[in-house]
């Protein structure tokens, strides 16, 4: 019966196969053996042996005892993955990512979106909601106990997303609530003390549970035009009178005690489990020298060691919700409407671009973007099917996802999230050792391979909108900052691919995420701004890394120098300055700080924001 | 471009946020210095020839594993977007007559210019500045000028020449800096005061960390105080 199994996968060629499958198959060679009167109905999904003994050790430190309830999430979660797999998305797509094509970022939480926002104007109008949003708190009437409730509420978020959760313009949003008018700054020491309770309350949880993932602030440097003249919410969610314009100054010092009290640390929970800080600058905050100020302060926490981002806005319209959730197309009404920053990522796909490449022979460009193109339609059916999801466990009041989709009763305003206005992400990894294969040249080696680069990833970002529109989805090309999808590609790569592999990456286990250069390389500073710089430009959302520590001797003064640089003569996003993380031995540094999450909470940079379970604790990785 | 009468380059630095500071600068290292520091920390470019070429007898320079200024000049150009300035330095640039070549072309390029000396050749600095073909000069001062100078210096120094450099640096509107190397086993407090009256009034005054020490059978010496010296910036002249 076993060999009549195998014979059956040979004649069909499969290589890697589904449990499910597996059990049909030999359901049919018991059926044809006359051992079985009729099939055994096979609903639900099955959990290989190995998972689930997987599931049940601990990962980071063998030997070392794992908690039930974090075993027992683990396990749930890898029961989720395989129903997913075999249930909720076309059975192309499963087989694509358990080849590692590409892969589906959250199937240990199927039901769950990948990124939020939080929107602090809402929340003073709405104060928190409770079950299914049926009980909503009161707005609350003073900072400290809306602090309280943005603590509350950003956990309940953090359940509701796999990746994290980021709170746009949280200084300018919150400088309304503190004591005076706008034209009043209060006391540095009272600044420091409020700033204290946003970072504590905003923490995440040591380990183990969802909450464990991060909250993003994001700090804006200046008070960009398109919402200086929307009117600013005190307490209770009322009307100051003024405008957010009237606020700068007051936000501008909430931002710069944040810095302060962030950099500092006294007091507050463990470093990993802060939240980031995403310092969002426009053109205005170059020229401005209070916002210079602001910048030079956290340059400073930067050097000191404090991961600091910024994220570069050339066009005056903040994006909210930091890393991902960058949504220039529809930005400029969404912030001056009731209520809004409040958009999502509903998932992530990331494509294996390397693979890609290595099905073709090196020189043939065309051929490459025929595989793309594939796997972008494959990332988009699988975009659509949790749509489908989402839809079902989003609908009615008593659904999962209730919370975000249900209109408060109290309140009576818009649901917190429309599952329509949601974006979609395919993401991208090791374009570089994609290119390096195609053309025998990485990035850091050749003008054109960035210029072929850019050809790819123009020609991706178009058929990702051409894809998703044909299911009528909002779909974005991103680059992957996910460190497990890297060495999950890598890894099996090697079994098909080795020599390519090899050549493209000179045995390292990983591949180069997004459109980066390679860590390791050998390019200057300026030559990575320069070359990334030109590949960002397609993507929505992407990361330059800056290690301070690997610029001997700069100051903050030269890192706001190299700032203004990347503003004005790149396309950068977004600058992540991580102590350590631009050393040759970084992956190997982000991938034991991935590890160490799990097991005490560690938090290195976004390496470990991959949307599985290194990054949420529920339920391993995909 | 004529590129034969350029000075021999010994080495490029691409990008540098730290050799000028608030500047995003490109670093060339001119061959050749005429002191012999213990703690130089790039004792390569020292010897007027470089590894694989000689001295021709007359103080010149045959080329050896010399960088071609060519390829230099392309670099620079290339990334003059990106780039505020240039910062020519050593060795000690003002030993090459045709430094001023140099700067001219590279501020052809839209480039501002900053030279790094150790002061011992002041009519050479005059003409550069006379000549307005710097917008900075950087003047590192190894220890008060007095006979601890050659110590530091690893050779016999003319420090009138320093002491006119100085003079010329502090009575120019241009830009300046001075650099102090601090070597605690060579400078006592009182050694760095003495610098900082020296330099009285300058725009700016960097301590900078001795690169490695070699200077041998010195005791290390107590500065008082809790300040450290690692770099950080203080206003000696102000002191």
């Amino acid at each position: 019966m076993v060999r009549g199994v195998e014979e059956r996968l040979g004649r069909a060629r499969v290589r890697r196969i589904q449990a499910p499958l597996l059990s049909s198959l030999v359901d049919a060679e018991l059926l044809e053996g006359g051992f079985l009167g009729e099939p055994r109905r096979r609903s639900g999904a099955l959990v290989p042996r190995d998972a689930i003994e997987a599931a049940l050790s601990p990962r980071s430190r063998p030997g070392a005892a794992l908690p039930p309830e974090v075993a027992a999430r683990r396990l749930g979660g890898e029961v989720l993955r395989a129903h997913a797999l075999a249930e909720v998305f076309p059975e192309d797509v499963a087989t694509a990512h358990l080849e590692g094509a590409l892969h589906v970022h959250g199937l240990a939480r199927p039901a769950a979106l990948f990124a939020l926002t939080l929107s602090l104007d809402a929340l003073k109008v709405e104060g928190v909601p409770g079950a299914g949003g049926r009980t909503p708190s009161r707005a609350a009437e003073d900072l400290r106990r809306f602090l309280a409730q943005v603590g509350r509420a950003s956990r309940t978020l953090r359940g509701y997303a796999t990746h994290g959760v980021g709170v746009p313009a949280a200084n300018l949003l919150l400088a309304p609530l503190l004591p005076g008018n706008g034209s009043e700054v209060p006391p540095a020491p009272d600044l420091r003390e409020e700033a204290w309770h946003l970072l504590f309350e905003a923490a995440s949880d040591p380990a183990g549970s969802a909450a464990a993932m991060g909250t993003d602030l994001d700090l804006l440097a200046e008070v960009p035009a398109c919402l200086a003249p929307v009117p600013a919410l005190g307490p209770g969610g009322r009307r100051t009178g003024e405008s957010l314009g009237d606020q700068a100054a007051r936000s501008l010092a909430l931002a710069r005690a944040v810095v302060a009290v962030r950099a500092s640390g006294e007091g507050l929970p463990p470093r990993a489990t802060l939240p980031g800080l995403n310092i969002v600058v426009g053109r205005a905050a170059l020229g401005d020298p209070r916002s210079r100020e602001l910048l030079r302060e956290a340059l400073e926490a930067a050097l000191r060691g404090t991961p600091i981002r910024l994220a570069l806005e050339r066009d005056g319209i903040p994006r909210p919700g930091s890393l991902l959730l960058r949504d220039p197309e529809e930005d400029a009404g969404r912030c001056a409407a009731d209520g809004g920053m409040r958009p999502f990522c509903a998932q992530r796909v990331t494509l294996n671009l390397p693979r890609a490449a290595f099905r073709c022979p090196p020189g043939d460009l065309a051929g490459f973007l025929r595989e793309c193109d594939r796997l972008v339609d494959l990332a988009v059916a699988a975009h659509g099917a949790r749509r489908s999801l989402l839809a079902t466990v989003a609908a009615g009041e008593g659904g999962a996802l209730a919370p975000l989709f249900v209109r408060s009763r109290r309140a009576g305003g818009p649901p917190p999230a429309d599952l329509a206005s949601g974006s979609w992400s395919v993401g991208i990894i090791g374009l570089n050792e994609a290119v390096s294969h195609l053309l025998g040249e990485e990035f850091h080696e050749s003008d054109g391979a960035v210029k072929v680069g850019a050809r790819v990833l123009s020609y991706l970002g178009l058929k990702v909108r051409e894809a998703g529109a044909a299911l009528d989805l909002r779909v974005h090309l991103d680059a992957s900052t996910s460190g497990r999808a890297s060495e999950r590609f890598a890894r099996l790569d090697r079994e098909e691919h080795r020599r390519e592999q090899e050549d493209a990456t000179a045995g390292r286990g990983h591949y180069t995420e997004g459109a980066a250069l390679r860590p390791d390389a050998p390019a200057d500073l300026l030559l990575r701004l320069e070359r990334e710089g030109r590949l960002h430009g397609h993507l929505r959302t992407a990361v330059f890394r800056l290690d301070p520590s690997a610029e001997p001797g700069v100051s903050e003064e030269g890192l706001l120098v190299a700032l203004e640089k990347a503003f004005l003569h790149t396309g950068i996003h977004q600058i992540s300055f991580e102590p350590g993380a631009g050393a040759p031995g970084r992956a190997v540094a982000r991938a034991a700080s991935s590890v160490a999450r799990v097991g005490d909470g560690a938090r290195v940079g976004d390496g470990a924001r991959d949307g599985d379970g290194a990054r949420d604790g529920d339920g391993g990785g995909d | 471009m004529e590129l034969e009468g350029l000075p021999p380059i010994g080495g490029l630095l691409e990008s540098s946020l730290v050799h000028w500071e608030g500047r995003v600068a490109a670093v060339v290292f001119l061959q050749g210095c005429n002191l012999a520091c213990p703690g130089c920390p790039a004792p390569h470019l020292v010897p007027r020839a470089a590894a694989g070429g000689a001295e021709d007898g007359s103080g010149g320079v045959v080329p050896g594993n010399l960088i071609p200024a060519e390829g230099v000049l392309d670099a620079v150009f290339s990334r003059r977007a990106m780039l505020d300035g240039v910062v020519v330095a050593g060795g000690e640039p003002l030993l090459h007559d045709t430094l001023p070549d140099l700067l001219e072309i590279l501020r052809s390029f839209g480039l501002q210019t900053r030279v790094h000396t150790n002061g011992t050749r002041p009519r050479a600095l005059r003409r550069l500045l006379e000549a307005d073909l710097v917008d900075s000069v950087a003047l590192t001062l190894r220890a008060p000028l007095n006979a601890l100078y050659s110590v530091a210096a690893g050779t016999e120094v003319d420090l009138g020449g320093i002491w006119r450099s100085v003079e010329l640096l502090l009575g120019d509107p241009g830009d300046h800096e001075f650099r102090v190397v601090v070597d605690p086993r060579l400078l006592t407090r009182e050694d760095l005061l003495a610098l900082g009256r020296t330099v009285a009034g300058a725009r700016r005054v960097v301590l900078e960390p001795a690169a490695r020490g070699v200077l041998a059978g010195r005791p290390g010496r107590d500065y008082g105080g809790s300040g450290g010296t690692g770099g950080a910036d203080r206003n000696l002249g102000a002191a």
